[in-house]
């Protein structure tokens, strides 16, 4: 079990995969997923480039659709069609790893627009609700400046702000910190664990391994589209079973 | 050369000059309005997912921009009459500009729209925005910026264009210039007049539209 995680995961599922496979063309980029994140459980998705785990990440939210299988979100059946798409993109926020803020808008802004055009919410319920969480990632002093006056990662905790502005239950990091200078990552890393402190449910790609040891319920491997390995950290780290995962962790391991 | 000058006849037709120089603004301005208009519609229907929208577009954007501009407002003006659609000249040559722009401005729009990066349009999708908003809130403003300037010389030309208008004699600066001309036969004093006023409506306009863009485009970028 990770050291920090407060709240415990529970029965209840909030994220299923079910038999999910994807192709593009004759290539197939996902084999078979299937994971079950409980409500308020951390999961870190790592392997090398070129695994699907952005891939599977993106077809949570439904930015790329999927061929076979069947997800459900938070009770929601993920289907193709825009009602349910809808539905679930209004509880799942995601965090990319190019921060995709929007550069003519201001952060609060940036913060302001999915709540008040998705959500409907008054101009002012907006701006408190954008000012409250701006504030909970320690930005709220630059609230006014656009995007290209902030430093990558001042941006990148607008994004997760810009997420959390619709209150989502769950959390998907793509990549967050692969496009930080290095002393950056920290900044975002730290914005990640408060998050996961307080019990949101989260799956992260990342490279951090330090941020999974510390922070994921469970870590999850992936090469070659496919889910080969999947162990609390502890022993995902300790003990890998599977030759890849080994060699993978060799390399990512011997970089820091 | 024994020619003499003589610009009493300009003179004595300033007030007509000066009220026809407002009446090339008022076709500019409503032209490109309306181009502004048919060209957003139209690269919204132009990235549709509906293929005979997409037709329907690429084929009215051939039509105009491979005829001459002085057909087209003939055909507005003579030929749709004949169909049960009669307008005056100057609605006649406002429909045409804003007709022409709109072909000129649709194509330039979607390059705009191309340069927007895929990211901008998935965080959007994310955030659980639809499609249109996505456009409307996140693309568009960014879209129009980066082709700003191709934008505004193709309204200054849109600008220039209304002289055709006087073909069918709207009310605007070269078709008052031609009466003056042929009452008083100064030919090089009208049109050495009217080439000074064209210039001084152009810059007018590019001020207009640098003004424009200092206002509504101020955010900075990388």
């Amino acid at each position: 079990m990770s050291d920090i995680s407060t709240t415990r995961p529970q029965a209840e599922a909030m994220i299923s995969m079910a038999g999910v496979a994807k192709w593009y063309g004759a290539f197939q980029a996902l084999h078979n997923i299937n994971i079950t994140v409980g409500k308020g459980e951390k999961i870190v998705l790592c392997g090398p480039s070129g695994s699907g785990k952005s891939t599977l990440i993106r077809c949570i939210n439904h930015l790329e659709t999927y061929q076979k299988g069947e997800i459900f979100v938070g009770g929601t059946r993920l289907g193709h069609e825009a009602k349910s798409i809808d539905a679930v993109r209004r509880e799942v926020g995601m965090v990319f790893q190019q921060f995709n803020l929007f550069p003519h808008l201001t952060v609060l802004e940036n913060c302001m627009l999915a709540p008040m055009r998705a959500l409907k919410l008054s101009k002012a319920e907006a701006e408190g609700r954008a000012r409250q969480l701006l504030e909970r990632v320690k930005i709220a002093e630059q609230a006014e400046k656009y995007p290209a006056q902030l430093s990558g990662g001042q941006q990148q905790r607008v994004a997760i702000a810009r997420a959390l502005c619709m209150r989502p239950q769950v959390m998907l990091f793509d990549e967050p910190t692969s496009a930080l200078d290095p002393e950056m990552v920290k900044e975002v890393l730290d914005t990640m664990i408060d998050l996961a402190r307080e019990g949101m449910t989260m799956i992260c790609v990342t490279h951090e391994m330090g941020f999974a040891r510390q922070v994921a319920d469970r870590v999850i491997f992936m090469a070659s589209g496919a889910i080969v390995e999947e162990a609390p950290p502890a022993e995902f780290f300790s003990d890998p079973k599977h030759e890849r995962t080994r060699k993978f962790l060799g390399e990512i391991l011997s970089r820091h | 050369m024994n020619y003499t000058l003589d610009f009493t006849p300009v003179i004595d037709g300033m007030p007509n000059l000066l009220a026809a120089c407002l009446g090339t603004f008022v076709l500019a301005i409503s032209g490109m309005m309306l181009a502004t208009i048919i060209g957003i519609g139209g690269v919204v229907l132009r990235t549709s997912k509906i293929a005979p929208l997409r037709w329907l577009v690429i084929g009215f954007v051939e039509i105009i921009r491979n005829t001459p501009f002085l057909v087209q407002i003939f055909f507005i003006y003579f030929a749709l009459p004949l169909a049960g659609l009669r307008l005056d000249p100057t609605p006649t040559a406002i429909i045409a500009l804003g007709i022409n722009g709109g072909a000129y401005a649709i194509e330039i729009l979607r390059g705009g729209v191309q340069s927007i990066s895929r990211g901008q349009v998935e965080a959007g999708l994310a955030l659980g925005l639809h499609k249109a908003q996505v456009f409307r809130f996140i693309v568009l403003k960014p879209a129009l910026r980066a082709v700003f300037p191709s934008l505004t010389s193709q309204f200054v030309l849109l600008t220039l264009t209304t002289s055709i208008a006087s073909a069918i004699s709207a009310y605007e600066l070269t078709s008052v210039s031609q009466r003056i001309e042929s009452d008083s036969f100064r030919s090089f004093e009208v049109y050495f007049t009217v080439t000074a006023f064209y210039l001084v409506i152009s810059w007018l306009m590019m001020r207009l539209f640098a003004f424009f863009s200092a206002r509504y485009f101020a955010y900075p970028v990388k």
